[in-house]
């Protein structure tokens, strides 16, 4: 284990979150890649707390963890009604708050 | 080179890969399984640094939870007037280009930055009895934010209920 490899491996996983966020279409992949990019970020927590050899990493981590689950039911439940209410499941044709 | 090592190697990779394909996959149930499988090796990542509550915290309400939930909103909804959906992307390039600046500048200052430097060096790494000392920080010097946070999930719950809830047309009542 070392710090440097797992650094990177997190900032690239947060990147192809990222692009995901991005190019997809699709609210629920966007969804997917919201999770890619916070689970990037506590493995950089965790890897970092464990480099200073401290436990709040692993608090922060698991904070972080709780508040992605209620963020992920909210938005679920937000997409649901977004796909009864305008008929449609991709990003780019929900324009309700264009002016 | 040690086992360890390739071990390592064989990890970052799988996890990178699986990353990749839930971001590319056409079908979305399937970039939901491979999502799975990449909060999976993640959690393998935790139990190797030593955090097992947090991988088992990981597993349960990632892997189980999220997944759980993303694959019925898929299924509830993957067909739309009768017609299969197809996933495509859009604004590929710009996209690409805006991640992989992302991703250089965060190596270059996590590479040029002397803090992480001398902790590469040297990491502490020290192997406390992990569970015992994360329960007594959290309830001790962050029990405030551990119950703020339940406040949260409560709001989480109540909002996701109201939002989701089908409105009852005024003939039924």
């Amino acid at each position: 284990m070392s710090l440097y490899p797992t650094l990177w491996v997190a900032f690239l996983v947060f990147s192809v979150g990222l692009f995901g966020v991005l190019s997809r279409r699709h609210l629920v992949a966007i969804i997917m890649g919201i999770e890619l990019m916070f689970n990037a970020a506590n493995l950089a927590l965790v890897t970092i707390g464990w480099a200073y050899g401290v436990i709040t990493g692993q608090i922060i981590a698991l904070f972080a963890i709780a508040i992605t689950v209620s963020e992920v039911a909210v938005g679920l439940a937000l997409f649901l009604l977004l796909e009864r209410v305008r008929k449609t499941v991709y990003a780019d044709e929900t324009n309700l708050m264009k002016g | 080179m040690k086992v360890e090592t390739i071990a390592f190697f064989i990890l970052c990779l799988g996890l990178v890969a699986s990353s990749i394909a839930v971001v590319i996959s056409k079908h979305l149930l399937r970039s939901a399984i491979f999502l799975a499988l990449s909060l999976l090796l993640t959690a393998i990542f935790y139990i190797s640094f030593g955090a097992e509550l947090l991988a088992g915290v990981q597993i349960l309400l990632y892997a189980g939870g999220i997944i759980t939930l993303i694959v019925f909103v898929i299924l509830l909804t993957e067909r739309i007037e009768m017609k299969k959906l197809e996933e495509t992307h859009r604004g590929v390039i710009p996209a690409l280009l805006a991640s992989s600046l992302v991703f250089f500048i965060l190596v270059y200052f996590t590479w040029a930055s002397p803090k992480v430097q001398s902790l590469a060096k040297s990491p502490s790494s020290s192997t406390f009895g992990i569970s015992k000392t994360l329960s007594e920080n959290l309830f001790q010097e962050w029990v405030l934010p551990f119950e703020v946070l339940s406040l949260l999930l409560l709001a989480a719950i109540i909002g996701a209920l109201v939002l989701a809830r089908r409105e009852r047309k005024e003939k039924e009542i």
